[in-house]
């Protein structure tokens, strides 16, 4: 069915992951896309922020495909993934610290 | 003029405002085809584009500076909304607007500002020192409402800015 799959999963298995893959990445691809529109139009950190958020969801799924691919080594694809996730949390918590108390005007 | 010239020229004509995405969405042909027929026809300044916010628009001859701007304006949800209560509030405070269209202060005042400055609004305070809105050509705003509703792109882009905007003040 597919022919190079990583040793770590059957071809069943790397089916159904696939079009997991392929959907998330379609999605997360989208929101991207919507996300660079809004920077483009506002121009603010907190938009900037959420948009290298959004990139980095790509990126993930981009990286799961080339690991059930065989083409992303699984430590390559441990610390990639995990990476991401620090840096979406890190970015996330910043962009909510910078937002300050609410102003009474 | 070649047939895909004309068919670029005719969807331009039919559609005002209309965005490069959605043109070549629209009329199904390649992108690199659509770019160069578009650098033709401005150049032969059949076709004029009108640049807001990082995004460009494509129209016929016939419409002046300020029309192109709030057609342009009336193609993204948000500012639509804006402008339609404006409209028919008759100077509409920045905290109603806010209120009734449900929107963050940050929002309402980024729209305000780019309808100022578009010339499309303008913004004046009353005894209270509260800021209202008020459109400058309300007559020719109500016409060109008709000609043209927001894509769905669009939509989605102005609903992320209202979501981010509500929860990060952006």
């Amino acid at each position: 069915m597919i022919g190079a799959v990583g040793e770590w999963l059957t071809g069943t298995e790397a089916a159904v992951l696939l079009v997991i893959l392929v959907l998330a990445t379609l999605g997360t691809a989208a929101l991207f896309v919507i996300g660079l529109a809004g920077y483009r139009r506002r121009r603010t950190r907190t938009y900037l922020l959420l948009t290298v958020v959004l990139g980095l969801l790509v990126v993930r799924s981009v990286v799961g495909i080339g690991t059930v691919l065989g083409l992303v080594p699984m430590p390559v694809h441990h610390l990639i993934e995990h990476s991401a996730d620090l840096t979406v949390a890190a970015l996330v918590l910043y962009a909510l610290f910078q937002m300050g108390s609410p102003t009474i005007e | 003029m070649t047939d895909v010239r004309q068919q670029v020229l005719d969807h331009v004509d039919a559609h005002p405002g209309v965005h490069y995405n959605g043109l070549v969405r629209e009329l199904d042909i390649a992108a690199g085809q659509a770019q160069y027929h578009l650098r033709r026809l401005l150049d032969a300044r059949k076709v004029d584009v009108e640049k807001i916010q990082g995004r460009t628009h494509y129209f016929t001859d016939g419409y002046d500076g300020w029309e192109r701007r709030t057609i342009a304006l009336l193609r993204r949800e948000t500012a639509r909304h804006v402008i339609v209560y404006t409209l028919e509030s008759d100077g509409a405070s920045a905290m109603e607007l806010a209120d009734e269209l449900d929107l963050a202060r940050s929002t309402v005042s980024w729209h305000v500002s780019t309808l100022v400055e578009a010339g499309v609004a303008e913004k004046y305070y009353d005894s209270k020192g509260r800021a209202h809105l008020r459109l400058t050509r309300p007559t020719e705003t109500r016409t060109l409402l008709d000609a043209v509703t927001p894509a769905l792109s669009d939509r989605l882009v102005d609903r992320f800015t209202r979501l981010v905007d509500a929860s990060f003040h952006g």
